[in-house]
């Protein structure tokens, strides 16, 4: 399903971004601490959800066909738009 | 003996960032190591001490080893930073780490690189960290070595694992705080490397660096009160690799990461397709 760790991070006051560089590429997530207010007192930070999904990233991507074609065309403009920028892509 | 003298003038200092990089031209190896081995004694404690060598003739291809050499004399409780960088076209490194078990530095960092045109050095880029503690034997970390599972490259051989590393499970590992008893958990077990990391004094969260059972080491950060975690992936590749008629493709990989993963969590609070 696509989206769905964003969906979580946000619903949790979080975000996450990643980017690549010459000889790295970086995936980080940011997300609340402590469980939302109204959740149950036994229930768990929010963190390990998003850990759980964040993983998946590096288990199985659904990596689709149609997908990456939209994605190859997302690259190619953040490139365009870098060019300005620096090194960094 | 620019280098020496360097060393000389910045001994005075309490806290100090020492740079050194010896281009490693033949028969100069042994003398420029001598001298930065015979320099480190004189440093005062918590010094940061970075060894930056590069190696570009055929002749002598055992550099690294002087490098490793030198490093026995940094004074305790410091940082060591070896960089060792070969140009040579001729002879593949060898890198020989004897008697880093006897280094007193609190924390070593090795980087290597080697020229991809040996076929034992696939992954060109090869990182060794070594992560060690005042009193403690060096705990030799090789990636590659997981990942080349057939036919392994020939330096990690000189890492030949000498930790006695603890083992916990993950869990125990995020919950438990320093000074816990340890447990074991059959194969998914992680090690614990160090949780006695250098650290600022106003500084109250606690640190501790693992090794999962796949070999990623991790470094935990623990505080109490923070009303916000997070956790980051650093891959060890990047735009570099890409090849030249293949620009773009280690950003595409990374976009593609974000667009979905097979296993689906059952307890969304949105539906997502709000969003696709």
């Amino acid at each position: 399903m696509e989206n769905d760790y964003a969906v979580y991070l946000a619903a949790n006051g979080g975000y996450s971004n990643a980017y690549t560089a010459s000889t790295s590429t970086n995936y980080h997530f940011e997300v609340g601490a402590k469980p939302t207010e109204g959740a149950g007192s036994d229930s768990v930070s929010p963190f390990y959800g998003a850990l759980d999904r964040f993983a998946q990233f590096f288990i199985e991507p659904l990596f689709l066909e149609e997908t990456l074609d939209r994605e190859l065309r997302a690259v190619d403009s953040e490139n365009k738009k870098n060019l300005y920028d620096g090194l960094d892509q | 003996m620019i280098l020496f003298t360097a060393g000389r003038s910045l001994s005075n200092t309490r806290l100090e960032l020492l740079g050194i990089f010896a281009g490693l031209f033949s028969l100069l190896t042994l003398d420029c190591c001598s001298i930065i081995s015979h320099n480190l004694p004189g440093l005062p404690r918590f010094s940061i001490i970075s060894l930056l060598a590069t190696h570009y003739s055929c002749a002598s291809a055992t550099s690294i080893a002087r490098i490793a050499d030198s490093s026995q004399a940094a004074p305790p409780d410091s940082l060591l930073h070896l960089s060792y960088s070969s140009r040579s076209t001729h002879h593949p490194p060898t890198i020989i780490t004897s008697g880093l078990e006897s280094v007193t530095a609190s924390a070593v960092c090795v980087n290597l690189e080697v020229p991809s045109i040996f076929p034992e050095f696939q992954q060109a880029d090869l990182t060794c960290s070594i992560i060690l503690t005042p009193q403690t034997t060096a705990r030799p970390y090789s990636p590659e070595r997981s990942l080349a599972s057939n036919k392994e490259p020939s330096s990690p051989q000189a890492y030949q694992s000498t930790s006695h590393g603890q083992t916990l499970s993950t869990m125990d590992t995020l919950n438990q705080k320093p000074g816990d008893g340890l447990q074991h958990e059959g194969n998914r077990s992680v090690r614990l490397i160090t949780d006695k990391l250098e650290r600022p004094s106003l500084d109250d969260r606690s640190y501790r660096v693992i090794r999962l059972s796949n070999e990623l080491e991790v470094l935990l950060v623990h505080d109490a009160e923070t009303d916000k975690a997070s956790a980051s992936m650093d891959v060890n590749v990047g735009a570099f690799k890409d090849g030249k008629d293949m620009p773009g493709l280690a950003h595409s990989l990374e976009h593609m990461l974000f667009m979905g993963t097979k296993k689906v969590c059952s307890h969304d609070r949105v539906s997502s397709s709000i969003f696709s």
